[in-house]
């Protein structure tokens, strides 16, 4: 006997079906936190999201090298781990000790030496010359002879060697054999960039990966770096979201087997929690293009909401009456309980930010789509319908105080929180990050060792082109030398400083004397020394060259480990570009500032952490605003919905006042809100109106106790599953989980004080 | 009877020159370095010559060595009053055109110098032997220590360097850079 498949089945099959083939095969999840982020138009936004994108502080990487108390053994294995990932093209930076350049670009910058590097006015007249070999000749004669000797006959300036100086690390961590070593000794430690940006997931776990396998196992290693922690914080969630969502769901079945007693209730509960999902995943990559980690993971702990829906129906099953039937009783309640969660995140979806439109979307399509599958098709799967027991018990008495004793708890608990001289919100933006505390310790930990480069204080220029900046970095030099002088930052580095603007190459090539003057100039220099004669023909002859030399440009380096090094600090902005000057050791931020308004030069002083917290400080209180939107959209559709401002009260009253505890409870623990905070609560919301309207449905008897039971399994379940998730080493899932838990029982426990003082008024129906 | 005898003498020469053996063994380059140990603070005279490819005749300066047990060794230069100090992992420059401070470790080549002449004169073997290879030559009462160092990146600096004396006493210092550069150092009997 063949049954025909009622035509919403189908449609609902053959969207699902089409639904998991466009994700498996099209959706793309991105991990991009600055996709998540507002929209910024402004300078600092676009560097700062720029920065935390790709910017060198993002690629770096930190290595500690120890297990060992023998320094030479922990500098030799820093040595060869050097030479093996200098090697590997996923690394623009090795570094464990003073700069070392290949072989390769030695030669090509010591052949632009004279374009490169400052040399006095006299420098190539007989005066200058002469001053130059007598310092050489000091050199030789000194105990130590100097390391680049070599370099004597082609460079009796020691030109090229300034060169380098001034390339070196600014402030190095300490050397033992050759090599870094944090100040205690204990560990070998280098630094590596990569090629990869630091949000680049992907690339970050190989580079990990090729650390781990580069070095050798008689050391143990440490790594840290925001691409590495990222990544790793990745496989830390993937691993806890495992166990805990296994533990979730036996926790789960084990509630609702007891609720129901049915195998087959059990599987078909699971229905439109899968659509929703599929449905959300499927419409937000349709909109947005692709689906963000964070929208994915927090955007499913909200579509649990879905999973009572089918509980309501159950409860309410009869034995005698149709599923579609019992559907039909308690739809118009079910559609107002939907319709209110969704109306809260629509105002967000169209909130600017695209973090939060995006989370909005997904959980409004997801929420929908399981509500038509409760509605179209749970009742034709439930032809036969199976017994429900539900307990009965007495109702309460009446009682009035109820609804002014809640008002009284969300007065207390806003007030507490307004009045509170504790910050309310958490502005950091690290505390988005899914980063757990151990691993967080340990970057600092590699961070204070190795003396890491702190990119967070910037002066900012602009220019029509990269040589623009160039010639803006060099005349930014010697006010920047004075700060430094005058103790306001301990150092700063300028794009200038490793490649001059092609004018100033020019005008020094211009100064360059022809091959015979300087011959004559060396000659009569030389008198009385006791230089070989023609020692210095090869000086006079890479002289004779430089003045044949194209200026470098920073395209032309781009190759080079000098050149990406530049790279990192001219950036693209709009029609022309940026150059970053980093600030090291700003000690007297209010002279910098002062200074950075009063100078006639296009720069601009920022301090990129403090943008941050402005940044996420904004994206909160955006995200507060479309919350407060929301809850209005949400009482104005229960106005609409109940048509009784009493009925609104007792709706609304008590998923308020859990709301308002929550807050002030979490508060209270010394738990600053993020925006995880904030969103679980909105779904606290979402749960809490759905309890409240269906208490609110005036039925007496049978039917009120299968209200009851409903409610109850729904709450005990979502207060369990969110109670395990609070368990979580991860912050955004322990936030949420925490936060949930706490709310849920809070509205819960107060709907039903509620409840019991309205019962007794029943009307009969 | 006298055939007896004299083969007794055999014996007995051979036993002797046995007993003589372990003796003349124990001197190598660590009975030679524990004799050149100092064990309190000292002052040398030195003066020193240096070839040079670049230039047509040789430097020649003088000044003195302090060295301090175990790791505290300065040079100071006569004349343009010069000092260069080493200790711990630094060298302390001091000279007219001001102070400087270079740490040791910024290129092998720097310590393996340095350390050619302080370990030597801490006759810290172990440490000597970390920078270079060893070869003794002669006896105890004409010793020449031939230093090869070690790291491919020092030898591309230092070729060698000889160390000779007699019994207890540093005497000569010859230092072959890679470019055929020599320096002699000359150190003079403690007063």
């Amino acid at each position: 006997m063949i049954r025909r498949i009622p035509p919403a089945l189908l449609l609902w099959l053959l969207l699902l079906g089409g639904g998991l083939w466009f994700i498996a095969a099209r959706v793309t999840v991105v991990s991009d936190m600055a996709q998540f982020l507002p929209r910024e138009d402004s300078l600092e936004q676009a560097l700062l999201l720029d920065a935390l994108r790709e910017g060198p502080a993002s690629r770096l990487i930190i290595v500690g090298l120890g297990g060992t108390q023998d320094a030479a053994q922990l500098a030799a294995a820093s040595r060869r781990l050097a030479e093996r990932l200098r090697d590997d093209g996923r690394f623009l930076r090795v570094a464990n000790g003073p700069l070392a350049l290949p072989a390769v670009e030695r030669e090509r910058w010591f052949a632009y030496r004279y374009l490169l590097t400052p040399s006095a006015p006299d420098a190539f007249a007989a005066t200058g010359l002469r001053r130059a070999l007598t310092s050489r000749l000091a050199e030789l004669a000194a105990p130590l002879p100097p390391l680049d000797k070599a370099y004597l006959p082609a460079d009796p300036q020691a030109a090229f060697r300034r060169l380098l100086a001034g390339w070196g690390e600014g402030n190095a961590p300490p050397l033992h054999h050759g090599v870094w070593f944090a100040a205690d000794g204990s560990l070998a430690l280098l630094l590596l960039e990569t090629r990869a940006g630091g949000l680049d997931l992907d690339a970050q776990e190989a580079a990990r990966a090729a650390v781990l396998a580069a070095v050798e196992p008689e050391v143990s290693v440490l790594l840290s770096g925001p691409g590495i922690i990222a990544a790793a914080s990745r496989d830390t969630i993937r691993d806890e979201v495992r166990w805990l969502s296994t533990l979730a769901t036996a926790v789960m079945l084990a509630i609702l087997f007891a609720a129901y007693r049915s195998l087959r209730l059990l599987l078909l509960s699971a229905l439109p929690l899968l659509t929703a999902a599929v449905a959300a995943v499927a419409v937000t990559a349709l909109v947005f293009g692709s689906v963000h980690g964070i929208t994915l993971a927090f955007g499913i702990t909200l579509l649990g909401v879905a999973i009572d829906y089918p509980l309501h129906l159950f409860s309410h099953l009869r034995e005698h009456e149709s599923a579609r039937h019992t559907l039909w009783r308690i739809w118009p309640t079910l559609r107002l309980g939907v319709l209110s969660s969704a109306v809260g995140y629509l105002a967000m979806a169209l909130s600017p930010f695209p973090g939060l439109a995006q989370l909005a979307l997904f959980t409004v399509s997801g929420l929908v789509s399981a509500a038509l599958t409760v509605r179209w098709v749970l009742p034709p799967l439930l032809s036969t319908v199976p017994e429900v027991h539900v307990p009965r018990r007495a109702g309460g008495r009446r009682s009035g105080r109820g609804l002014w004793l809640l008002s009284g708890l969300i007065a207390g608990a806003t007030a507490y929180l307004l009045a509170s001289p504790r910050s309310l919100l958490e502005t950091e933006l690290s505390a988005l990050s899914p980063v757990p505390p151990a691993v967080r310790e340990l970057d600092a930990q590699l961070r204070r060792a190795v003396g890491a480069p702190d990119v967070s204080r910037l002066v900012l220029l602009e220019g029509r082109d990269r040589e623009e900046v160039l010639q803006h970095s060099e005349a930014l030099a010697p006010a920047l030398e004075h700060l430094r002088s005058a103790d306001v930052l301990g150092g700063y580095g300028l794009p200038s400083a490793y490649l001059p603007s092609a004018a100033t190459q020019q005008a020094r090539r211009a100064g360059l004397p022809a091959a015979d003057e300087l011959a004559t100039q060396v000659a009569a220099a030389q008198q009385g020394l006791p230089f070989r004669a023609g020692l210095f023909e090869p000086f006079v002859r890479d002289v004779a060259a430089s003045r044949e030399l194209v200026p470098l440009t920073p395209e032309a380096v781009a190759d080079t480990l000098i050149g990406a090094r530049l790279a990192a600090l001219l950036r693209p902005h709009r029609d022309g570009w940026l150059g970053l000057v980093p600030l090291h050791e700003v000690r007297d931020e209010a002279a910098l500032v002062q200074w950075a308004a009063q100078s006639s030069q296009p720069l601009r002083y920022i301090n990129l952490r403090q943008a941050t917290d402005r940044l996420v400080e904004r994206f909160l209180a955006g995200a507060g605003i479309y919350l407060l939107a929301g809850l209005g959209l949400i009482l104005l559709l229960l106005w609409a919905g109940l048509r009784d401002l009493r009925r609104v009260f007792r709706v609304a009253l008590p998923v308020l006042a859990a709301v308002a505890v929550t807050a002030a409870l979490l508060h209270g623990f010394g738990v600053r809100l993020s925006l995880f905070h904030l969103v679980a609560l909105l779904l606290v919301l979402g749960l809490g109106i759905d309890y409240g309207l269906f208490f609110a449905r005036d039925d007496g008897g049978e039917e009120r106790a299968r209200t009851g039971h409903a409610v109850a399994v729904c709450a005990i379940s979502t207060a369990s599953v969110f109670a395990i998730l609070a368990l979580s080493q991860i912050p955004l899932l322990h936030a949420t989980g925490l936060t949930v838990a706490l709310g849920v029982t809070l509205s819960y426990g107060f709907a039903r004080f509620v409840r019991r003082g309205a019962a007794g008024s029943h009307r009969p129906e | 009877m006298t055939s007896g005898h004299r083969i007794e003498c055999v014996v007995l020469a051979a036993l002797l020159s046995l007993a003589c053996l372990p003796a003349a063994a124990q001197w190598d380059a660590a009975a030679l370095l524990a004799s050149l140990a100092r064990s309190g603070p000292e002052r040398i005279a030195y003066s020193e010559t240096r070839r040079l490819a670049y230039l047509d005749a040789p430097l020649t300066s003088r000044g003195e060595l302090e060295f301090r047990p175990p790791d505290w060794l300065r040079r100071s230069v006569q004349g343009s009053g010069d000092s260069y100090v080493i200790s711990d992992d630094q060298l302390h420059i001091t000279s007219g055109g001001g102070d400087r401070i270079v740490m040791l470790d910024v290129h092998p080549g720097l310590r393996a110098f340095a350390e050619s002449l302080r370990a030597t004169l801490a006759g810290d073997l172990a440490r000597l032997q970390r920078f270079f290879l060893l070869e003794l030559h002669g006896d105890e009462s004409s010793w020449r220590l031939l230093l090869r160092p070690r790291d491919s990146e020092v030898a591309a600096l230092i070729q060698s360097i000889e160390l000779s004396g007699a019994q207890a006493r540093l005497q000569r210092i010859e230092t072959r850079e890679a470019g055929g550069d020599v320096t002699v150092t000359e150190l003079q009997a403690a007063p």
